[in-house]
């Protein structure tokens, strides 16, 4: 293949890149053009803080689990959080819940579970979109990982997960 | 312009392994979150990937910088053939790391060193290509050479397009927002704000 043959495939190849970046980049954009007003105004996803560790100290200090564990973000008009509470409350003390409302409830269906009640703030500060919403975190305060759940079986699989996870630690 | 080829792939390990070095955590924290791996396994590659990757990626761009001056360097095909394994087994891994973060309904992390961001298919396709592009210099080393300053600059030119076009593939093509949405008109209940 000739020198000129090669570069012209090679700026093909690299058009066609250009070409998937810019069609990313365009849906973005529309993406945020379409956002209704007011929605999000820091523009933060809690998809955004794995690998944030929360802190030790401060008005967000509470929200982290005693040792590796979870954090439930849920509401007490929420039918399916109450499902997700039940399914978590093999985590005892190591699962932290905020609400946003009362607590009323949680120690019944997770006995050990510390909840946080009017916890609108957290949903706020941390971008978090609904209700139920899960962080993972592990020892040290570090969110390892998000989820909204679509369904009570999705929830089983992302605790048998977590727990294998923090076993092998 | 395998040469620009080899070039592109081995900046993009290099810098993937010097943020790695410079003490970044990314992907200690990805390996965890991915959980495909043991605690032990994912410990010692935290350790040992960023040293891998700049030691491959430097050995790399010598072997490119070589084909670049006209010369024929005796490892330059195990250069190209180092990164092609890497290539192929970030692709591999990934994909795995990938659909298993799917299936749990997870969102993690890619601890990619370069333009981090949240695991996407595009990760695996990026790695993929890395390793097409790896595959290739390794199949006609340095060929066909640049003759002349105009083909050098050629292939200067595509060798950094194509590095920063791959950085930022998937960052480009992730989308931002809530993790699935919609879900909360398709299945009241799971994912509504109350």
């Amino acid at each position: 293949m000739s020198f000129t043959a090669a570069a012209l495939l090679l700026a093909w190849i690299v058009i066609g890149l250009l070409a998937l970046v810019c069609a990313g980049l365009v849906r973005r954009i529309g993406d945020l053009a379409t956002r209704p007003a007011g929605a999000d105004p820091a523009g933060l996803d809690a998809r955004a803080l794995i690998g944030f560790t929360l802190p030790s100290s401060g008005p967000r200090s509470g929200l982290r689990p005693s040792g590796a564990g979870a954090i439930l973000f849920s509401s007490p008009s929420c039918p399916a959080c109450r499902e997700v509470l039940g399914t978590l409350a093999t985590l005892g003390p190591r699962l932290v819940v905020v609400s946003l409302g009362g607590c009323d409830g949680v120690g019944e269906l997770a006995p050990g579970a510390r909840c946080i009640p009017d916890g609108g703030g957290h949903f706020d500060a941390l971008g978090v979109p609904g209700a139920p919403y899960l962080f993972a975190v592990d020892a040290g305060g570090t969110v390892t990982s998000t989820m909204m759940p679509e369904g009570a079986e999705q929830v089983t699989a992302w605790l048998t997960g977590l727990t294998r996870a923090q076993e092998a630690r | 312009m395998t040469t620009a080829l080899l070039a592109a792939v081995a900046a993009l390990v290099l810098l993937a392994g010097l943020a790695g070095v410079a003490g970044r955590p990314g992907l200690a924290i990805a390996l965890a979150a991915h959980d495909v791996l043991t605690r032990r396994a994912q410990r010692v590659l935290a350790a040992l990937v960023p040293a891998l990757e700049v030691l491959l990626g430097a050995a790399g761009l010598v072997v490119a910088g070589a084909w670049f001056a006209g010369a024929r360097p005796p490892g330059g095909r195990m250069a190209a053939a180092a990164l092609l394994a890497l290539s192929a087994a970030y692709a591999a891994y990934t994909l795995m790391a990938w659909r298993r973060a799917r299936a749990s309904g997870r969102v993690v992390p890619c601890g990619c060193g370069v333009a981090e961001g949240l695991l996407s298919g595009w990760h695996p396709a990026r790695a993929a290509l890395m390793a097409l592009a790896a595959a290739a210099a390794m199949a006609w080393p340095g060929a066909p050479a640049p003759q002349g300053s105009g083909q050098q600059v050629i292939v200067l030119a595509a060798s950094m397009a194509l590095a920063a076009l791959l950085a930022v593939l998937p960052a480009a093509r992730a989308m931002p927002g809530p993790a699935r949405p919609g879900r909360s008109s398709r299945q009241p209940g799971w994912g509504a704000r109350a």
